[in-house]
């Protein structure tokens, strides 16, 4: 447990990092680390929910990306300037990595695994963005006809 | 009630008077707003629809945008029958949040008639030129992401003070970029020098854990989210940009992983 709460404060510390690379406005950053924030708890909590990898990395990008576009409502800025570093956490380097050192020991099988992995955890934080996109324009388009019927 | 009568013409005026503009000036200046959210990373979907909802905040009958990464076309018709179309290339993108945000305000301005088509291009030029803040502070981030990532992928203190080390010169290349070198190139440039450091660093006892040490540099240099992006662009239907950015998320990637294995090779050969 401890080790989960010193990850989770590195993930945010490093989100804040990554806030400042990708040229966020400082007043945008407390939104975009609490977004990160967001993230690695729900990564780490959906992992010990369900285990694997596909569906923790979707379920926490779908909820990071869900209040990016809360957040993104708040500040009145496009709801990518949030998602990017929000999701950054889950982005699956350590996999990568681990990947291309086996290739190099000529370990090939867990060098494939190491990088469908990879693959997974990709596809699953673009679903989950795409999810929570979804999610939005459907809330967009009820709330539009229930204004044009009170009208 | 005169006053007032004369307020509402000239509202009228300034928004959808459309003589006063030509087709292709009114596309050049949609373009100009939806060539720069290309290069600070904007996405398809976002370009095309900011230069429809300005073409027919201006009077086009028929708006038709394609926005590639790299390319941007555009044809407009108006109500009184006069065409133009336009195209624009993009060579090189970045992930600019700053500027993104300002470009986004700034159509939305002209959408709604706040600011004018001829106050455009300053609009642009300073939303271009100003920086939310100084350049050495993106280094600061750089070695901030790099050492938050060595522990959050189990490293400890130590590891985390080399990768910071790394990341700093990893974002020190970043900033200071060679103008004529390919990008893909300059990518394992970067990630060979990120690994020498690394590896330097282990062998003399800063950092104990290799793995965790590279592993918070190459978060630096993997194309960030760009391969969500592109699994959101696919699913979103813009399947060519969405193809596109995949096929340069996995090179990049491969690239990383070309430097990487020449650091180590060349490293196993010196030490």
């Amino acid at each position: 447990m401890e080790e989960i709460i010193i990850k989770i404060i590195a993930g945010t510390i490093a989100t804040l990092g990554f806030a400042i690379l990708f040229r966020l406005k400082p007043s945008h950053w407390a939104f975009a680390v609490l977004d990160g924030l967001l993230a690695c708890v729900c990564y780490f909590a959906f992992t010990e929910l369900f285990g694997g990898n596909f569906l923790p990395n979707l379920l926490a990008a779908f909820v990071a990306s869900v209040f990016a576009d809360f957040f993104a409502r708040i500040c009145k800025a496009p709801s990518t300037v949030f998602i990017l570093p929000g999701c950054i956490a889950l982005v699956p380097g350590g996999t990568l990595y681990y990947a291309m050192s086996n290739l190099l020991s000529e370990n090939r099988d867990i060098a494939v695994e190491y990088f469908l992995t990879t693959l997974t955890v990709g596809i699953g934080i673009g679903g989950g963005i795409i999810a929570a996109s979804l999610l939005r324009v459907t809330i967009q388009a009820i709330s539009k006809k229930i204004k044009h019927k009170k009208s | 009630m005169f006053k007032k009568k004369i307020k509402a013409q000239s509202d009228e005026n300034t928004l959808i008077n459309t003589s006063v503009y030509t087709a292709d000036y009114i596309l050049g200046k949609a373009l100009d707003i939806g060539e720069n959210i290309l290069r600070c990373g904007g996405e398809s979907h976002r370009i095309e629809d900011t230069i429809e909802r300005i073409c027919t905040a201006y009077g086009a009958v028929h708006t038709d945008v394609f926005a590639l990464p790299s390319l941007v076309v555009a044809g407009i018709r108006m109500a009184d029958g006069t065409t133009a179309s336009q195209v624009r290339r993009v060579y090189k993108t970045s992930n600019n949040m700053y500027k993104l945000d300002e470009m986004n305000s700034i159509s939305r301005e002209v959408c709604s008639g706040a600011i004018s088509l001829e106050d455009v291009e300053d609009k642009i030029y300073t939303a271009l030129h100003t920086k939310p803040f100084p350049k050495y502070l993106s280094i600061v981030g750089g070695i901030i992401a790099a050492g938050g990532f060595a522990v959050f992928f189990g490293g400890n203190l130590w590891d985390a003070l080399a990768a910071a080390i790394a990341g700093f010169f990893v974002s020190v290349m970043n900033r200071h970029k060679i103008k004529l070198m390919n990008k893909m190139l300059y990518t394992v440039a970067q990630s060979f020098v990120g690994a020498i450091c690394g590896l330097l660093l282990v062998h003399f006892g800063i950092g104990q854990n290799i793995d965790m040490v590279m592993i918070g540099t190459i978060m630096l240099l993997i194309p960030g989210l760009a391969f969500g992006n592109a699994v959101r662009d696919l699913l979103f239907g813009d399947t060519v940009s969405g193809i596109i950015q995949l096929v340069q998320a996995v090179l990049t990637a491969v690239m990383v992983a070309f430097g990487y294995i020449v650091a180590i090779m060349f490293f196993g050969v010196v030490f």
